[in-house]
């Protein structure tokens, strides 16, 4: 008995003071921070940068990615440097990566915005196999971009120090690139912080997919869930005269929906299986791999598509990655296993590197839902004291509380593991 | 000048046949086979969610890229140089002025669907605004506890069976279908400020539109999807379809 109370005293101890309002990690995903617990920033503005990277040649109806994009914000004196990596299948602009590149701004930072390899710009026009999935080869064809989009910045930027963060897939390839440039040194990253990273992409991928498959029936359950949210927008912009959906709108959206678990957890696998359809589609026309494609139809500029989305029919991550990833990486290696890939996209393959490294600073949350048991254990173990676990958040629903923010900027200003 | 809008939206509405609607979702008059899997599988159905009636869309994905255009050249710079110059006062006084132009269609709408509640609120937040107000430049309405309930011609006609026609995509302004587009230009045609030159109307809508797109954040092929025109065809569609289902509870 008495053990019991010790114990429970403990973990009354351990959460005492953490004040983030959502205990659920499916509502923390979604409702993500309230505007009046987040971390203080000025609405900067940054601007889109463009290379042509001419990688190979562009599908006449997808002619809007030939280009890569990346954003700057550039303060105007000598500041330290951040690359900023969105997270999976992410825009380099997006909501999260707009508030973390302010963020970043407003504690002194000039911010270079990059989306990372999922995403479809970059599957487009910088990959060069054009098919994401191996982390190592993923993380090598970002930092190759990364020279590039310094080598554009550069006039427009004074800088001593350079950073990497990320968050989600971006913290991931965040730990990577550290190993890579202690290796290459050509940032000489002064300091390395993920948010909320991936241990073994398979492992999230396959606990993102299942959400979704094992928590609704067929394509009319989740027709219903959109129409729900349509209808709850539009009784929302009615009531408040305006058509934002910002913080505020989401979360009043959400009490009046009044969601279940289930319906939550659908939400979350529905937005990333939109990302996968994407990168089903995009990654099958560029490798030429006729799954959902015909290589020898001659696409045109105004191209219908419904037919492609009927093709795809909500394949998943995994699905992309059996049909078209392997195919497409077995050129490269005729003896490449199944195995070998899943093993290949861990961040055991840079654990050495980031046993020793004193540079480096993980966080995350007990809750995370993209990480197995094991996979949260083993980070654990392998980050020690330069890891911080919060009771609470989700998937990156807490990236932007107060007090996540503070932690993260002592950390990359001064190096403080506390 | 005026009596040509009214025939062509005439012309308009006549193209699309009057018929009383039955609420009837393709989705329920094809049941979705699913596997006889333990575990259901999304997959497993078929997905018929883009397959939506758009016979022109070879030319309404032409007119979609042309506004991306005119967007850039055009439109976006017109609108951050209004954002830029004006302060948020006086463009919040702009729209609330152009938004009190529309109360009494909502009102005269309100009659024609037997709603008086749009009715009453469409008439007094236009007296309220226009005098305490100030011709409209402060909503005091909302102020004052009244909030605004929006009815148009397009919400009329779909409650009264014209349907809604093929989905277009019109010439700087988006999305739209024949019933939604034809209700627009009549309600410009009836617009209570008329200057007597159509120039000058064309001036006002051309403000009204800078306004309009610069509260709009959406960029053309910037959702991030190479479904783009599919999902934003699907989401107007449907919230066309929700909002005709549920406009007395909107």
């Amino acid at each position: 008995m008495k053990r019991i109370l010790m114990i429970y005293i403990l973990i009354n101890l351990w959460v005492y003071g953490y004040d983030y309002p959502y205990k659920d990690p499916y509502l923390a995903t979604i409702l993500a921070t309230p505007v009046e617990f987040m971390a203080k920033f000025e609405d900067e503005n940054y601007e889109e940068m463009k290379i042509d990277l001419k990688t190979s040649e562009i599908p006449p109806n997808l002619w809007y990615l030939e280009k890569f994009k990346f954003g700057l914000m550039a303060q105007d004196k000598e500041a330290p440097l951040i690359f900023l990596l969105a997270g999976t299948g992410s825009k380099y602009d997006s909501h999260k990566m707009l508030t973390m590149s302010r963020i970043l701004y407003q504690n002194g930072f000039s911010v270079i915005m990059l989306p990372t390899s999922f995403d479809y710009n970059f599957i487009v026009s910088a990959s060069k196999n054009h098919a994401p999935g191996i982390l190592g080869k993923d993380s090598r064809e970002i930092y190759s971009v990364m020279k590039l989009a310094l080598e554009k910045v550069k006039d427009k930027i004074q800088y001593k120090e350079i950073y990497v963060t990320g968050y989600s897939l971006g913290g991931t390839t965040a730990l990577v690139l550290g190993e890579i440039d202690s290796r290459e040194k050509y940032f000489n990253f002064k300091r390395i912080m993920a948010i909320n990273p991936t241990v073994n992409l398979y492992d999230s991928a396959k606990l993102l997919d299942e959400m979704l498959d094992n928590n609704i029936k067929n394509e009319e359950e989740l027709d219903q869930l959109l129409q729900k949210i349509i209808l709850g927008i539009m009784q929302y912009s009615q009531k408040n005269g305006t058509m934002k959906i910002d913080e505020a709108a989401v979360y009043s959206l959400f009490k009046q929906l009044n969601m279940t678990d289930q319906e939550l957890k659908v939400l979350i696998g529905a937005a990333f299986r939109f990302i996968a359809i994407d990168v089903n589609y995009i990654s099958d026309l560029m490798t030429k791999s006729g799954v959902f494609t015909d290589p020898n139809k001659k696409i045109k500029k105004f191209q219908s598509m419904s037919g492609y989305y009927k093709a795809i029919n909500y394949s998943n991550f995994q699905d992309y990655i059996e049909k078209i990833g392997f195919k497409t990486y077995k050129k490269l290696d005729k003896n490449l296993t199944m195995e070998e890939i899943t093993e290949e996209s861990s961040l055991k393959t840079v654990e050495t590197y980031l046993k020793d490294s004193e540079n480096v600073m993980v966080v995350t949350n007990e809750d995370e839902v993209i990480l197995t048991k094991d996979n949260l254990k083993y980070l654990k173990k392998i980050m020690g004291s330069r890891i911080k676990v919060y009771p609470y958040g989700g998937h990156c629903g807490n990236m932007f509380y107060e007090e996540n923010i503070d932690y993260v900027i002592d950390f990359l200003l001064n190096g403080d593991f506390r | 000048m005026k009596k040509i809008f009214i025939l062509i939206t005439l012309l308009f509405i006549g193209c699309s046949s009057v018929e009383v609607k039955e609420k009837v979702s393709s989705h329920e008059a094809e049941k979705i086979v699913v596997a006889k899997d333990f575990k259901l599988h999304l997959k497993d159905g078929e997905s018929d969610i883009m397959d939506t009636y758009d016979p022109l869309e070879p030319l309404n994905r032409r007119i979609y890229y042309f506004n991306y255009q005119f967007d850039n050249w055009v439109w976006l710079p017109i609108s951050n140089s209004y954002n830029f110059f004006l302060p948020q006062t006086i463009r919040t006084g702009i729209n609330n002025f152009f938004s009190n132009l529309y109360e009494p269609i909502s009102a005269i709408n309100g009659v024609l669907l037997l709603d008086s509640k749009t009715v009453f609120t469409g008439i007094s937040r236009f007296i309220i605004n226009t005098t305490i107000g100030v011709a409209g430049l402060f909503d005091v309405a909302t102020l004052i506890n009244i909030p605004k309930r929006e009815l148009t011609l397009n919400d009329t006609l779909a409650v009264y069976g014209v349907k809604d026609g093929p989905y277009l995509i019109l010439p700087f302004l988006g999305p739209s279908d024949l019933r939604n587009a034809g209700s627009r230009l009549t309600t410009f045609a009836l617009n209570p400020i008329h200057s007597g030159s159509l120039e000058t109307d064309l001036v006002i809508k051309g403000v009204e539109g800078v306004d309009t797109r610069s509260r709009t954040d959406f960029r053309y092929y910037s959702l991030g999807t190479p479904f783009e025109y599919e999902v934003v065809r699907l989401l107007y569609l449907k919230s066309m379809e929700i909002r005709e289902t549920n406009i007395k509870k909107i």
